[in-house]
């Protein structure tokens, strides 16, 4: 299994909660919502592009609108690996911050 | 919303769309035009308009890195196999490299060449708007000219009155004591004018007052070392002081004229008198303009004709001469002007563009050859290009591959080229005559056109093969069907007969130029000029019959020495020329109506020792006092005055400078000049206002001789410097410019054709590979050795010829119309025909026999089971 960066995960839990309706200015709002931060397109579409590398997300096409100029929507959808991929990661972040409470945080130490 | 057209910005928008290529692009672009209008909607176009920009700006490092990253791998990929193309074919890439780095080569020593002539007098800030005033046929100006004409119109803001001192004279400075040649009389405003930078002293006032004087910084550095030399005084000819007010730099090699040091033009008005300054008689003064920029200068010039034929009709006949002046822009002086009275000598313009143009012809030679061999090669490429096709290049893909491949020869020519360049402009620079040091490798305007030039070069040479190789198709090349297009060939051979036609060109000039020069030097000159030695003596400043004994005691005391036979003293000798210029008529011609002659003052034993020979009367004698009067002119002078014969004219009256004369005598043509000039009309007088020596020496034990002439020379010329050359070489060095261009020339043509030999042998042995099987079974059917030999030269040949038929016609025009230049010259004859045509015959017969020989004397068997 490969590791996922911090980028990727993010994109991949924004796809999944999009769900049926994934696709890039939905998932550019998502994370803008999660993280708080606007990701540039290129930005997200080389991530995108690595995730399909890594078989974890697959992209199909979807209906065009004259706001886009004509030019269909690309929808992207977890795959079974980008499931595992994404369960795995939320075990590992769970284990990373074991214990660690918001209280404990602010008193500085454990 | 459908009737809400989204317009998106043009820019950004395409920079986006050039990161992602295939179906994802369209997902990208669409999800930006949807965000584009949501924000639209929401904030404005303006907010909108800016977070594309934004987004684009961003994506650019991104879009770069990517596109060079597939790019340079491509690229080393092609690189990588250009270099195993230029390893296998050893010959063929020789060939090739050598060819283009010769034409580099030659191309950026003449561009270097070309650059330093057309720099002449770029170096003045106002360069453009001065001008010189001159007549038609002569460079020099009237006294008064400069500043009635400074007066009479407002477009004239300042001007410059220039007189060179054409004896020069002896300077000194306490014990140190030089001949100076480059001394001129400028008016205060030269400093202004041009931009001769004063290291020292104040511009304004430098040559402000009478005998005031500025050096240059090598002068003073001759008289006064290390010393400043402002404040100090320089003696002239023992008689005048002049107080040095300024140094300036050096005149740079660049300038139409070179002074070493400059007096202030008061000093020749207190010498010569005020009538200078008002005088329409006199014109050795050079006058410059500077005219207010943006002035329109044909209109200046009408203007300035009326001004001049108004004031013909003010003056009175016996005061003035004729005033047609003209403009000439200064910096034209180099190259175009050829006037008598050129304070030196100028190049010329034609040469330049000559050059130019067949610096240009050589380049597009080696491009030729470029564009031929790869053509030619393009069969061992096929198979390459197929494989290429197949697997999945794009067309576009193989014409980049191409033209890099043309970009790899194209830089390693210019490396070896430039190399070259280093190592061999001094020789150039020698041969063209231009300053050995003159190099442009440090000037960055010529890297740049290098960098135009050599990719436009590499762009327009790998251009065509790229088309042709790209569009093979890939069945057909797997095949191995072959693929020798017609249109190729034909154009081959249009670039074949394109060389040969610049070669034969310049062969046939070569030979024209040398057949002129020798012409030239081997003609009678009407005038014995051999074992002649000539000094330059002092002219007169005090009393005339002073200076006219001194002539005469060195004369007898020089014919003492055992070597010397003969000696005789003149203004002028041989091989110069004569500019004195006055007016002669018939007593019966009305007064203003004189024709000009050239005026050369000589002794009595002038005639015979240059062995002129005499149509009639008598040579002047040494006793008759009457012959102070006496004229000896010669045949074209005859002409012009009139006289029927020789015999005619002799005891006839002449008024010359209005006094009356006699003629005593009428001598035949010679050439005072080089066989360029034709013979001009010439008075022989008998006064001497400077004096030239010529001794007939013995040429044995010549370094004595020589010796024992400067002895007798300091006795009685003491401080006078020793300033002798033999005659004969003087002469000769008249044809300088004619020699240089003959072996600018004769090297180019040689070039021209090492170029396109390279690319004929290159050619040809592609082609009798090409033809082996046919050679093989033409000689199993019984075909003999010369057969085959004919056949392969019958095509090479048949082009030659058809270079010669094109070259041929023009070449004639073009030296026809050049010998013109020429008042003696050469008919062009058989030679020009028939000597380049067997030269170029025979090496190109030279070039393509290797591979014919070869090929027609091979085994057949080995040749049908080549493959």
């Amino acid at each position: 299994m490969k590791d996922l960066s911090n980028l990727e995960e993010v994109v991949m839990v924004a796809i999944w909660r999009l769900g049926e309706d994934a696709y890039g200015v939905k998932i550019k709002n998502e994370m803008k919502e999660i993280l708080g931060k606007e990701y540039f397109y290129n930005t997200l579409y080389t991530t995108f592009h690595q995730l399909i590398r890594k078989g974890y997300i697959t992209k199909h096409f979807g209906e065009s609108t004259p706001i886009r100029g004509g030019k269909r929507k690309v929808y992207f959808q977890l795959t079974r690996e980008g499931m595992i991929a994404l369960e795995i990661a939320f075990d590992r972040q769970k284990k990373v911050w074991y214990g660690v409470t918001e209280e404990s945080l602010k008193k500085g130490r454990a | 919303m459908k009737d809400k057209k989204p317009r998106i910005p043009g820019i950004p928008y395409w920079l986006l769309k050039q990161i992602y290529s295939f179906d994802i692009e369209e997902g990208y672009a669409g999800d930006i035009e949807e965000e584009f209008h949501e924000i639209l909607l929401r904030k404005g176009r303006k907010k909108a308009v800016i977070w594309i920009w934004i987004h684009a700006i961003t994506a650019i490092p991104k879009t770069v890195q990517l596109y060079l990253f597939w790019g340079g791998i491509m690229f080393k990929n092609y690189i990588k196999i250009a270099l195993r193309n230029i390893k296998r074919q050893k010959g063929f890439s020789f060939i090739n490299i050598s060819g283009l780095v010769v034409g580099m080569a030659v191309c950026l020593l003449l561009f270097q060449y070309v650059t330093f002539e057309l720099s002449y007098d770029d170096f003045h800030e106002n360069a453009e708007n001065i001008y010189r005033l001159r007549l038609t046929n002569f460079a020099g100006s009237h006294g008064a000219a400069g500043l009635a004409v400074k007066e009479a119109f407002p477009e004239v803001l300042e001007y410059v009155k220039l007189n060179k001192s054409f004896s020069g004279g002896i300077y000194s400075y306490k014990d140190r004591k030089f001949q100076e040649e480059k001394v001129f009389f400028a008016t205060e405003s030269f400093l202004k004018l041009f931009s001769f930078d004063l290291l020292n002293g104040d511009p304004e006032t430098a040559l402000s007052e009478v005998n005031s004087a500025v050096l240059t910084e090598s002068a003073a550095k001759r008289y006064f070392g290390t010393k400043d030399p402002v404040g100090k005084t320089i003696r002239y000819q023992g008689i005048n002081d002049y107080e040095i007010k300024g140094v300036v730099e050096d005149v740079p090699a660049n300038s139409h004229f070179h002074f070493d040091i400059l007096v202030s033009y008061k000093t020749l008005i207190r010498r010569r008198g005020e009538w200078i300054e008002s005088t329409w008689i006199s014109c050795p003064y050079y006058t410059y303009l500077y005219l207010k920029p943006g002035t329109d200068i044909e209109a200046f010039e009408t203007k300035l004709k009326e001004f001049f034929t108004q004031k013909e009709k003010e003056i009175p006949k016996d005061k003035r001469e004729d005033l047609n002046y003209h403009l000439q822009p200064m910096r034209d002086i180099h190259l175009f002007s050829n006037l008598d009275f050129e304070i030196e000598n100028n190049g010329d313009g034609r040469v330049v563009y000559f050059l130019t143009v067949i610096a240009l012809f050589i380049l597009v030679i080696a491009w030729t050859n470029y564009i031929n061999l790869s053509i030619a090669k393009s069969l061992e490429r096929a198979k390459e290009i197929g494989i290429r096709k197949v697997v999945g290049a794009f067309r576009i893909q193989l014409i980049k591959q191409f033209l890099s491949e043309s970009l790899l020869f194209n830089i390693v020519s210019a490396a070896f080229a430039i190399f070259i360049v280093q190592i061999s402009s001094p020789y150039f620079n020698q041969l063209v005559n231009i300053p050995l040091s003159f190099t442009l490798l440090n000037n960055i305007r010529f890297w740049l056109i290098l960098i135009l030039m050599f990719s436009a070069g590499a762009l327009l040479s790998g251009l065509y093969p790229s088309f042709v190789l790209s569009s093979f198709k890939p069945a057909a090349v797997l095949k191995g069907k072959s693929i020798r297009s017609g249109r190729g060939r034909v154009l081959r051979k249009c670039l074949v007969v394109f060389q040969f036609s610049i070669s034969f060109a310049l062969i046939a000039g070569t030979l024209t130029v040398y057949k002129q020069i020798s012409f030239m030097k081997s003609q009678d000159l009407g005038v014995n000029i051999d074992q002649t030695l000539v000094v330059r003596g002092p002219q007169y400043s005090r009393s005339y019959y002073a200076f006219l004994k001194t002539l005469e005691t060195f004369k007898t005391e020089a014919k003492r020495i055992p070597a010397v036979s003969q000696a005789t003293v003149s203004t002028f000798v041989p091989g110069e020329d004569a500019w004195v210029r006055h007016g002669g008529r018939r007593k019966n011609v009305p007064k203003g109506d004189e024709k000009e002659f050239r005026i050369i003052g000589v002794d009595s034993d002038f005639v015979n020792f240059y062995q002129l020979e005499i149509l009639a009367g008598r040579n002047f004698h040494k006793n008759i006092i009457a012959d102070q009067n006496s004229l000896i002119i010669n045949e074209e002078a005859l002409e012009l005055l009139d006289f029927k014969n020789p015999e005619e004219a002799v005891g006839k009256g002449i008024l010359y400078r209005d006094r009356p004369s006699r003629i005593v005598g009428v001598i035949k043509n010679y050439h005072q000049e080089s066989l360029k000039e034709n013979y001009e009309p010439l008075f022989l007088i008998r006064f001497l206002w400077g004096s030239n020596f010529s001794i007939k020496v013995n040429t044995k034990n010549l370094q004595k001789t020589i010796s024992s002439i400067q002895y007798t020379w300091n006795e009685i010329f003491p401080g006078y410097p020793f300033d002798y050359f033999f005659l004969d070489e003087h002469f000769d060095s008249q044809y300088r410019t004619d020699v240089q261009f003959g072996k600018t020339s004769g090297l180019f043509a040689f070039l021209a054709i090492f170029i396109g030999c390279l690319g004929l042998f290159g050619l040809s042995s592609y082609e009798t590979i090409l033809r082996t099987k046919e050679i093989g079974i033409r000689k199993v059917l019984g075909a003999s050795v010369q057969g085959i030999l004919t056949l392969l030269l019958k095509d090479i040949t048949k082009l030659i010829f058809l270079a010669i038929t094109i070259s041929l016609p023009l070449s004639y025009l073009y030296f026809h119309n050049w010998l013109g230049n020429y008042a003696f010259r050469i008919g062009i004859g058989w030679w020009f025909f028939l000597i380049p045509i067997a030269l170029v015959l025979f090496i190109t017969l030279f070039a393509v026999g290797y591979n014919t020989i070869k090929a027609s004397l091979a085994n057949p068997v080995d040749n049908l089971r080549y493959e």
